[in-house]
């Protein structure tokens, strides 16, 4: 016979009657066939009052029914999924704690989707629902960063976003959202909140595996058992994933920001004549042209594009959107002016390239407000300002020492490698601050990145770190070398190496995101955007 | 798409708004247009014996949605993931559609008409039976068919064909539930309701993990809690720390195969510390003097040592059940798929004898059972007794029944066939050489593959009958006969708490597929003994008319139902003169089916697992279900909601031991039996399961956990021991 081997036996707490019973338990006899509440008996909310779920952590029971129910409501093919289980654990056997999350919309008091949405499909409703219009949205997919939740997802089959809108049309039939009415356990409910009593208890929006309430002021209200472990459900059971590449944007940001830097160092050329002003300023304006129609292809209506003008009040995406249209527009005086013989020097000249510089450094700058959102961690530090703006630099400044070697002016080289290889160097390091602190802190929210990075992307970061180091030394030793066909090969593959590095950088850029998000099952699905 | 409406779909002029567009229906409400019906078809769930009633949506003649049934006294409304998209079952690829006779058991096969179909199978059958003999040609069929049609297999089998061989993957489930009741109670049939899981004061699960694997007694059991009220206390045991054993008061993490002890020592327990009723038990059973001295030596120390449980949990429990006002006892497959399953069923009904809970309002010892009819295979089939709970060895039954079907009481056997493990081992010996399966896929669903694939393969004909092809089991067979499933045709189904509901056709079957009924009729026909079993019969009313009066005076009587009736809605057997609405609970008078009226009290001892880890093999096997799929994964494995939320089998391995193997989540590993090996599954390491202790879920015949499982059964009730076996487990190179 085995030792005597007494394991201690967790007694989970007994349940404590809730304080604010939702209204909405329409029988309270248990007579039999009676039934919990389908019916809603919520009253509508009143001047400063919304809509919004409670979720019960300690009655769930992870049986995915809500998920299910969700998406037969709703039509949403398999993939897309407003409702989602995730597992959180901790402890270990038999004192285990496993608790389940079902998370769908929170309809957050300040809204991020609604903040970044270019086209304004979003509006918070008088009830508190944040409803996004179908036919309003094109697909831009901006507001499946900007969510720490992950709740809008885009649907392939329809090519726009759709979100969880807690049933509104069922809301108003007097019937119980479809996630509501399936919960064999009433984990999920729907109350009614004051708005302005809720922004004082936001705290009761958290949960382990929820990122933190205070975001976007989620009104979700979760009810967790007492006395939790300390760090409970921190590490999930799901896979890490890549995210999508996203290659139209990788185009994208790559092109634009070395279209603007071209025209930025328009000045800096070491000669003019040959008509090289005019090919210098048409071939920027071409790279814009063409980065801004590879844009394009990222919209899941491409058709309805020039609606993304509409929200540039509040939104990154459609100041980029304004700023990149002008920086277009603009940008095609510079070549006319050239091919015209306007003298570089003149004020015309020099007029509107200001005008188109100014332009697409302003889109590059709302480049980088689009990226630096709190939902995704590793693009919201300064990183991505550093990056976005040494691109441009790197690669005109290449440009010109192609050009220069090209054209056997080497007597100005110095000052453009030296250019190349500053910006070239920071470029490749811009990316190891956050690398090395999500490596070093397990709690950081870019340790998720920092291990995509280094482990399953393992190959192509050093593919990256490889090329733009190989580029900024390529670049430094140019000036050394002596006029002749070595040196334009040497600037020539510098310059291709450069490229090639930015544009791996910005495909890990977009792939080791690891977004804020609700916790994931065992095997949760990747995500739909 | 025309490349036009790729071109549209491309640029997004159509967002497919109609399709999404949430539109009003009367009976439902609102809901999106794409999946609004133009009737609903009230109708019973098809998965598990829950038994849920729901209705699925009908536009043009296609399943288009389900909802739960609000009106059904099981579910009121609440359907579990699988039957909230069941609708999807039917129209998915894979589908046998058409009888398909295949030479050399290889390939698509060449398709036949039915009669010529139909002529293969019988005379094939009585060409077996001709050369070795009538039982030389056995048949194995499962839980999911419509009572009407487990009445007229049965009969069919037995007095048409002529074999005794002929058992059902019911067996593979609840029949030591079922040998178990017959033991203590002198008849099969789960005596509490469903309603006792709201109103005991105390619920004991036993190895039923209910939250993954019949969500909606979940919902049952914490009605009360939900509605603001004070619910059962919930005691859970189990070897793993379940989803079910999350939401319990009180988790005894249980040995595995350790019940014996831990029941026998609450039974001391109970009579030590007064808490037993002891005038109940001597009135009502017999054994009570013998039981006490056989408990003697379980001790709590003792019972404490050998299920590694806290003395003071264990002492809860048995205060808890014993000072309780009424205690529902409940279990599953943790108790059922073992060597020592029926004691184990006797140890627990024991405690409910022992208790008085029985018979009483949130009183009794409640198998919850595996498949959405298995209940109605246990009372009409005619496998393990004659239908209507008629005992083979009892002359007078023989003779009642004779006398009912007009026919000589010497054709009925005069004792069962071979159970579903011995068929498989009479096919290998040679015994039995033609097998027609129905309805169910025992190359993944049987325990030890291998074994059950040689003896397939070894068979001189095999037909399969399914609603699916190809199957692992279909692949194998020389003929296939396709079936309908559920949604595509008429009768009942009873449930775990003797409900019996009915089931009805909302579709047209597709292709060829034909009702189990009508293949049934016209075999018989075949055979030429249609007119003398099933005289006149054209539909499922017909049998259920005739099963009526089979089942008149019985324990199980159904004599008052008819389809009508049931139409208005479900009701509980015995249904009769004495109880026109149905009993809701038997037993309440205290008289037993024994002979003497008294229930019996067994005195049980342990005996060892069939296998037990050794440094050679050093983790013990657990296998079980999750809640996205169900059994062998023929239908849920084909609707992408289910198969994408649980798409690969994985292995359950403790962080300490996860650690030891240099194993890390999501890893893959091999894991490995004396019978077989899995390779490449995905290691999910979790303190779900203790140290020492795997689980693999059993659904994927990609990875199927039965390669490693073994097939030494309970000799009472042989039902396998799907639950223990010894593993090794090594991480995969990389």
């Amino acid at each position: 016979m085995s030792s005597p081997d007494f394991l201690p036996l967790p007694v989970l707490p007994l349940e404590e009657p809730s304080s604010s019973r939702p209204v909405m338990d329409e029988l309270k006899s248990l007579e039999p066939g009676s039934s919990v509440s389908r019916c809603l008996t919520v009253p509508a909310p009143g001047p400063g009052e919304q809509y919004r779920f409670h979720f019960d952590m300690t009655r769930c029971i992870g049986c995915r029914c809500c998920e299910v129910a969700c998406n037969e409501q709703n039509n949403n093919p398999t993939g897309v999924h407003w409702r989602r289980v995730g597992e959180l654990e901790g402890g270990s056997y038999p004192r285990v704690t496993r608790l389940h999350v079902s998370m769908a919309c929170n309809h957050c008091l300040e809204p991020s989707c609604l903040e970044g949405c270019p086209v304004d499909a979003y509006t918070k409703l008088d009830n508190g629902i944040v409803d996004h219009s179908a036919e309003a949205c094109i697909g831009c997919q901006y507001c499946t960063w900007n969510c720490p939740y992950g709740v809008p997802q885009f649907n392939p089959e329809r090519r726009v976003v759709t979100k969880c809108n807690l049933c509104a049309d069922r809301l108003g039939e007097g019937q119980l959202p479809a996630c509501v009415n399936a919960c064999p356990t009433e984990a999920i409910q729907i109350e009614t909140v004051s708005v302005a009593d809720w922004r004082e208890k936001i705290q009761e929006a958290n949960a382990p595996g929820v990122p933190p309430a205070d975001l976007t002021l989620s009104t979700t209200r979760i009810t967790l058992p007492e006395d939790l472990p300390e760090g409970f459900g921190q590490e999930g059971a799901q896979m890490l994933r890549p995210e999508a590449a996203h290659w139209s944007l990788v185009i994208f940001l790559v092109l634009s920001q070395w279209s603007v830097g071209l025209y930025a160092l328009t000045p800096l050329l070491p000669f003019t004549g040959e008509g090289l002003l005019f090919s210098w300023t048409a071939g920027a304006w071409l790279l814009g042209l063409v980065s801004l129609h590879a844009a394009l292809f990222h919209l899941g209506r491409p058709v309805h594009a020039i609606r993304a003008v509409k929200a540039w009040r509040h939104s990154w995406l459609s100041r980029e959107v304004v700023a990149f249209s002008a920086y277009a527009a603009a940008g095609l005086a510079p070549p006319v002016l050239a091919f015209l013989d306007f003298p570089p020097a003149g004020a015309l000249f020099r007029g509107s390239l200001i005008l188109t510089v100014l332009f697409g450094a302003l889109g590059i700058f709302s480049s980088v407000g689009i990226y630096r959102i709190p939902a995704r961690p590793a693009w919201e530090g300064r990183s991505t300002l550093f990056q976005f703006f040494l691109t441009p630099l790197t690669l005109a400044s290449a440009t010109a020492l192609v050009v220069a070697t090209v054209a056997s002016r080497g007597e100005s080289l110095l000052p453009l490698a030296l250019l190349m290889a500053i910006s070239c160097g920071l470029q490749t390091t811009s990316c190891l601050p956050a690398v090395l602190r999500g490596l070093i802190d397990r709690e950081s929210p870019l340790h998720g990145s920092a291990i995509l990075m280094t482990r399953h992307f393992a190959r192509q970061f050093w593919l990256r770190m490889g090329l733009l180091g190989l580029a900024t030394i390529l670049a430094a030793l140019l000036p050394a070398l002596e006029d002749g066909e070595t040196r334009s090969l040497l600037a020539l593959s510098a310059a291709l190496t450069a490229l090639l590095g930015e544009v791996v950088s910005r495909y890990l850029f977009f792939v080791t995101v690891v977004p804020r998000n609700v916790a994931g099952n065992y095997f949760s699905a990747p995500s739909a955007h | 798409m025309t490349t036009m409406e790729k071109l549209q779909h491309l640029l997004g002029l159509d967002t497919k708004a109609s399709s999404y567009r949430q539109v009003p229906d009367a009976r439902h409400g609102m809901m999106a247009n794409e999946k609004r019906p133009d009737h609903w078809v009230k109708t019973t769930c098809g998965y598990c014996s829950v038994g849920c009633g729901l209705e699925i949506g009908v536009r043009a003649g296609e399943a288009v949605s389900v909802r739960g049934d609000p009106d059904h006294p099981v579910n009121d409304g609440k359907l579990c993931p699988k039957g909230l998209c069941e609708h999807e079952s039917i129209a998915v690829e894979g589908r046998a559609l058409y009888p398909l006779e295949r030479p050399g058991r290889r390939g698509p096969g060449n398709r036949l008409e039915w009669p010529r179909a139909i002529e293969t199978l019988v005379s094939r059958a009585r060409a077996i039976q001709a050369e070795h003999g009538p039982d030389s040609f056995a048949v194995l069929s499962t839980g999911q068919l419509v009572t009407e049609e487990f009445y007229t297999l049965g009969k069919l089998v037995q007095l048409g064909l002529g074999t005794r061989n002929y058992d059902g993957n019911t067996t593979l489930c609840m029949a030591s539930a079922v040998s178990g009741y017959k033991r203590s109670f002198g008849a099969d049939g789960p005596p509490g309701s469903y309603r006792d899981l709201e109103e005991a004061d105390t619920v004991v699960l036993i190895g039923a993990n209910i939250a993954d694997n019949h969500p909606i007694l979940a919902y049952r059991l914490f009605k009360k809690r939900i509605l603001g009220e004070e619910g059962p206390r919930v005691i859970v045991v189990d070897p793993r720390a379940t989803k079910t054993a999350m939401q319990a008061d009180l988790f005894l993490p249980i040995r595995p195969r350790s019940d014996v002890y831990l029941l026998n020592g609450i039974a001391r327990l109970l009579i030590h510390e007064g808490w037993a009723d002891e005038a109940y038990a001597r009135e009502h059973a017999t054994g009570y003097d013998e039981l006490v001295e056989h408990l003697e030596p379980f001790t709590l120390d003792y019972v404490a040592r050998v299920t590694r449980l806290e003395p003071g949990v264990i002492y809860e429990t048995a205060r808890q059940i014993g000072t309780s006002g009424s205690t529902l006892f409940a279990w599953t497959m943790g108790v059922n798929h073992s060597t020592q399953g029926t004691e184990t069923v006797n140890l627990i009904n024991n405690l409910a004898i022992l208790t008085g809970n029985l018979g009483r309002v949130g009183g009794a010892p409640l198998s919850i059972t595996g498949q959405c009819n298995a209940m109605g295979t246990r009372e009409t089939g005619f496998t393990s007794s004659l239908p209507g709970y008629r005992a083979f060895d009892s002359e007078d039954d023989r003779r009642e029944l004779a006398a009912i079907w007009k026919i000589d009481p010497g054709s009925l056997p005069r004792e069962r066939g071979l159970a579903y493990p011995d068929i498989v081992d009479a096919i290998l010996d040679g015994r039995i050489r033609g097998l027609w399966i129905i309805g169910t896929n025992p190359v993944v669903s049987y325990p030890h593959r291998e074994k059950i694939v040689k003896a397939l393969e070894r068979l001189d004909f095999l037909c399969v009958q399914d609603g699916f092809h190809p199957t692992p089991t279909t692949e194998m067979a020389d003929l296939v006969l396709p079936a309908a499933i559920w949604g595509e045709k008429e009768g009942t189904f009873t449930n775990s708490e003797r409900r019996v509901s009915r089931v009805r056709k909302a579709v047209e079957p597709p292709g060829e597929a034909r009702s189990d009924f009508e293949i049934f009729l016209e075999v018989a026909r075949e055979l030429d003994v249609g007119s003398r079993l099933f005289p006149g019969w054209r539909e499922p009313r017909d049998a259920f008319e005739e099963w009526r009066e089979v089942s008149r005076g019985r324990h199980c009587d159904y004599s008052g139902m008819s389809h009508e009736l049931l139409d208005e809605g479900s009701r509980q057997w015995p249904l009769n003169e004495e109880h026109p609405e149905g009993l809701e609970r038997l037993y309440g008078d205290g008289k037993f089916q024994t002979p003497d009226g008294k229930a019996r009290l067994f005195t049980v001892r342990s005996i060892l697992p069939p296998e037990e880890p050794d440094p050679g093999y050093p983790f013990l096997l657990n296998t079980g279900r999750t809640v996205e799929h169900w059994h062998t994964r023929t239908k849920t494995g084909k609707i992408p909601i289910l198969e994408q939320a649980a798409p690969e089998a994985w292995v359950e391995i403790n962080p300490r031991d996860a650690r030891e193997l240099g194993v890390r989540n999501h890893d893959r590993v091999t894991v490995e039996s004396r019978r077989g090996k899995i390779g490449r599954l995905r290691a999910r390491v979790t303190s779900i399961v203790g140290p020492g202790q795997v689980f693999i879920p059993f659904h994927y015949v990609e990875a199927s956990a039965n390669r490693l499982t073994l097939d030494d059964a309970c000799p009472i009730s042989r039902e396998p021991n799907f639950k223990q076996c010894a593993v090794k487990i090594q991480r995969h190179g990389p």
